[in-house]
């Protein structure tokens, strides 16, 4: 186990360098400079731009620049924004507190509920509420996350008035202590939901999928056959071996998450790491686009290994597959 | 009921509610403008007034990077000597008098007494020569107002004397604009203004104090109680920023009522529908911002005059607004912008539409009409946000009418700005730009190798009058010089200026003296919240 796990962890490093090369390539070959939409189109000359060019070291070669920012990481240092002048890593922290709260709420209410209604649906093949909630989840499934998100704005802020609009707190009130936890949550509902309905369809179908194929295998059948009451089986032999797919698509969602809800971020202005990125895009803000793309991929690395050490835990056979 | 029929019935509601709010809404065609509030109301001060911003700001430094968040910001915590009001008149702000001296040069500026700023420390010239000297020294973003500045000289604490080399007309304009506030040296001294040090607290002489900056959601202030224009003012107790970054959610934000200003502009629709709404008052305000087709004049065929002449009389200006930009844009009459009407020569207006001229011009190309019908196949490149795809789109069909076949190549401005201001790879473009606060500032655009001239365009007369124009102070000194190059654009037609950008911002009832109403709109800058005040808080 150890062996293996040291051989993922430099798997992951590897890929994690890559798609920091990747990524630098890629934000480097779009069109746009960041210093020039720094000195925007007022009172602005050659002089200036040349002069900033030069203070953010975006003079050199690429392969300069790409082997100094490496440098910098293993220092520690994530660089600063180019449009901020603030510490790149000290603004990701700073975004990542909201997005963990939205994801990780939208992600395991998706998880919890997609999955009972998976395993129910399964119990259920053909009934009309399968049909239904496969067609509900089909449609979640193909509607678009800002679509999604002004639909819950339009209906539950401005038609029933239940809940805010945008925002993560009451900016005229700002509360404070318990009340303002109490305000965080009120504003949570309506995003979360969002996120929620498009993530719940892939548990939903993930969770279905796989209790009716666990629950078509022969030992179920021999079990049955041996006069095993049906409760009982998939209690305790169907669900445990259904579950499987359900957590490796629940840990590798998580990593992609942190990225996936930039538009549910945007649509109810929800300050994570979402619209910090899309800003940083437009405005071409490498170091900053460069430190959010490195915590994307550590975070997709981590939950790989996460799910696999999980994995080994839910099911011994593949522990004792890796030790052979 | 049980679980699987409440669950049913939920879902049944939830979709039915959706279905009837996205098809759903008001429409009217009633487009009527309230540019103004009627009866003066008794002022009742106090209130947190709450207004949406697109993104935060990136900086809290005012004088530091170009910032359009702290632009708006700035005004509420700082003073400028000087102020450019909605009407782009330039006024008095911290000073409470200047002179010019007689041969131009010399700009005399008397402050008041008992200025503090909101630490509490107090104002004085040697204030104001080190925010100018400094905005030099650091880069900020105003470091160019100050490159012709022979020097600054503080006679007494309330008197600054700025003395230039040579007479520069737009000087006194730009002491008004952006980036050129007064900041206390004994807080921004030894400080990085574009590095880390650009978020430190805020320290000014404005209406308004900082209170807080929560990075993605809110930037609020609270009244100044020492603001030297008091007791009274500012009459609001606070104001509040929330960032909120689509455009439909601070509508929504708007409309029930969780900000007081939107604070970003509506869609032609939307605006329409608040227009029409008594509960809103809908301020109608010009900028020095002009919309304008530019053509690479480096290729074929848009350096033959004819091909610029037939898009110029083939483009129908008003079909074009009607249709793209009703509540941004007003039709072009002349070369500068009518807030400039003064350097417009009378006898010299834009093209006009004419469909019979267009095709001569066309025929006079010497291009011939392929298969399809067409004389040539160009690309249009624009921005990718409103209204330039819309516009895009009409000018494509107009342009077709005359036998030109356009490509339209819509991006995001870094992309705009690297094919066409940097690469000046592109056929025609059309942009839309701010050429303020000095009719001078249009130099950048038609002058040879001017930053913003990426048609290529280059006439030597023009520079030359351009130049002779800037370094004159009286407006009737430089008309001539203007008015010339009114009538050389007209020949050359590097451009095809198509309106004034226009915003219309509508803002409720219940707020009074917003800026851009007629009550203050002559005295006091676009983003000042001074005299502004609420009757429902």
């Amino acid at each position: 186990m150890k062996s293996y796990l040291g051989k993922r962890i430099v798997t992951a490093v590897l890929c994690v360098f890559l798609a920091l090369l990747f990524n630098f390539i890629i934000i480097h070959a779009a069109p746009g400079n960041p210093i020039r939409i720094l000195a925007g189109t007022d009172s602005v000359n050659e002089e200036m731009i040349a002069e900033l060019t030069q203070k953010y070291g975006l003079d050199q070669p690429a392969y300069i620049q790409f082997f100094r920012y490496v440098g910098n990481l293993f220092k520690g240092d994530m660089g600063v924004s180019i449009y901020t002048g603030q510490p790149v890593a000290d603004e990701i922290i700073s975004k990542l507190g909201p997005t963990l709260l939205l994801c990780l709420t939208s992600s395991i209410i998706a998880l919890i509920l997609g999955t009972l209604l998976g395993i129910f649906c399964a119990r259920h093949v053909g009934s009309a509420l399968d049909s239904f909630l496969g067609s509900i989840s089909y449609l979640f499934d193909s509607t678009p996350s800002f679509w999604l998100g002004l639909m819950l704005i339009l209906v539950f802020a401005s038609t029933l008035h239940l809940f805010p609009t945008a925002g993560m707190f009451n900016v005229r009130q700002n509360a404070e202590g318990f009340a303002r936890v109490v305000d965080v949550l009120y504003h949570l509902v309506l995003p979360s939901t969002a996120l929620s309905l498009t993530l719940i369809p892939y548990y939903f179908r993930i969770a279905r999928t796989s209790v009716i194929q666990v629950g078509n295998e022969d030992f179920i059948t021999t079990l049955r056959g041996a006069g095993m009451r049906e409760d009982r089986i998939y209690r305790k032999y169907v669900f445990r071996n259904a579950i499987l797919p359900v957590v490796t698509v629940f840990g590798i969602q998580l990593a992609y998450i942190v990225s996936g809800s930039a538009i549910v971020e945007i649509v109810f202005s929800w300050p994570g790491m979402g619209s910090y990125m899309m800003t940083a895009i437009s405005r071409r803000d490498y170091p900053t686009l460069m430190g959010i793309y490195l915590v994307i991929s550590i975070s997709v690395a981590v939950m790989m290994i996460v799910v696999d050490v999980v994995y080994t835990y839910l099911d011994p056979r593949i522990s004792r597959s890796e030790g052979k | 009921m049980n679980i699987k029929k409440f669950f049913c019935l939920f879902l049944c509601i939830a979709l039915a509610l959706c279905m009837f709010t996205a098809c759903g809404g008001d429409s009217t065609d009633n487009t009527d403008t309230d540019s103004g509030e009627g009866v003066e109301s008794e002022v009742t001060p106090g209130g947190t007034m709450l207004i949406g911003m697109g993104t935060e700001p990136i900086t809290l430094n005012p004088n530091g990077k170009v910032d359009s968040n702290m632009g708006i910001i700035a005004p509420l915590l700082f003073s400028k000597l000087m102020t450019v009001t909605a009407t782009g008149n330039i006024v008095c702000d911290l000073a409470e008098s200047y002179e010019l001296s007689e041969d131009n040069l010399s700009y005399t500026f008397h402050l008041p007494e008992n200025v503090k700023f909101s630490d509490g420390e107090p104002m004085t010239s040697n204030d104001v020569k080190f925010s100018f000297e400094e905005i030099v020294k650091q880069g900020g973003q105003a470091a160019g107002v100050f490159a012709d500045v022979a020097s600054i000289e503080c006679p007494d604490d309330n008197t600054v004397v700025i003395t230039l080399n040579n007479p520069n007309a737009a000087f006194l304009g730009s002491l008004g604009y952006d980036g050129v506030y007064i900041l206390p040296e004994h807080v921004y001294a030894g400080k990085d203004w574009l590095g880390e040090d650009g978020m430190q607290t805020p320290v000014g002489t404005g209406p308004f104090v900082f209170n807080e900056f929560n990075s993605g959601v809110s930037l609020s202030v609270v009244k100044n109680e020492n603001y030297y224009k008091g007791p009274d003012l500012p009459y609001l107790d606070g104001i509040s920023y929330s960032f909120i970054a689509d455009v439909d959610t601070a509508l929504q934000s708007f409309k029930n009522g969780e900000l007081d200003i939107m604070g970003l502009i509506p869609s032609e629709a939307s605006t329409k529908e608040l227009m029409a709404d008594p509960n809103y008052n809908c301020y109608v305000n010009m900028y020095a911002s002009r919309f304008y087709l530019g053509f690479n004049l480096d290729k074929e065929p848009f350096n033959d005059i004819n091909f610029r002449n037939a898009v110029a009389v083939g483009i129908n200006k008003d079909d074009l607004i009607t249709k793209a930009m009703e509540t941004c844009c007003v039709k072009g009459e002349n070369y500068f912008s009518p807030l400039f009407n003064w350097a417009n020569d009378p006898a010299v207006t834009l093209p006009e539409y004419d469909a019979a001229k267009a095709a001569e011009y066309m025929e006079a190309t010497g291009l011939e009409k392929d298969a399809d019908g067409f004389y040539c196949h160009v690309e249009l490149a624009t921005y990718n946000y409103e209204p330039f795809p819309s516009m895009s789109q009409v000018l494509k069909s107009q342009l077709a009418e005359i036998g030109i076949d356009v490509k339209i190549n819509m991006m995001e401005y870094a992309a705009w700005d690297e094919n066409v201001a940097q690469n000046h790879d592109f056929d025609m473009t059309v942009i839309g730009t701010y050429i303020g606060p000095d009719v001078s500032n249009f130099s950048p655009h038609i002058t040879t190798g001017g930053y913003f001239n990426f048609m290529n365009y280059s006439n030597e007369k023009v520079d030359e009058l351009m130049t002779s124009g800037a370094g004159l102070v009286a407006e009737e000194d430089r008309a001539p010089y203007y008015q010339e190059v009114c009538g050389i654009l007209a020949e050359d037609l590097p451009i095809v200026v198509i309106g004034e950008w226009v915003a219309y911002t509508p803002v409720p009832a219940y707020v009074h003296n917003y800026p851009l109403s007629d009550e203050v709109k002559d005295k006091v800058g676009t983003s000042d919240m001074s005299e502004t005040w609420m009757d429902q808080q």
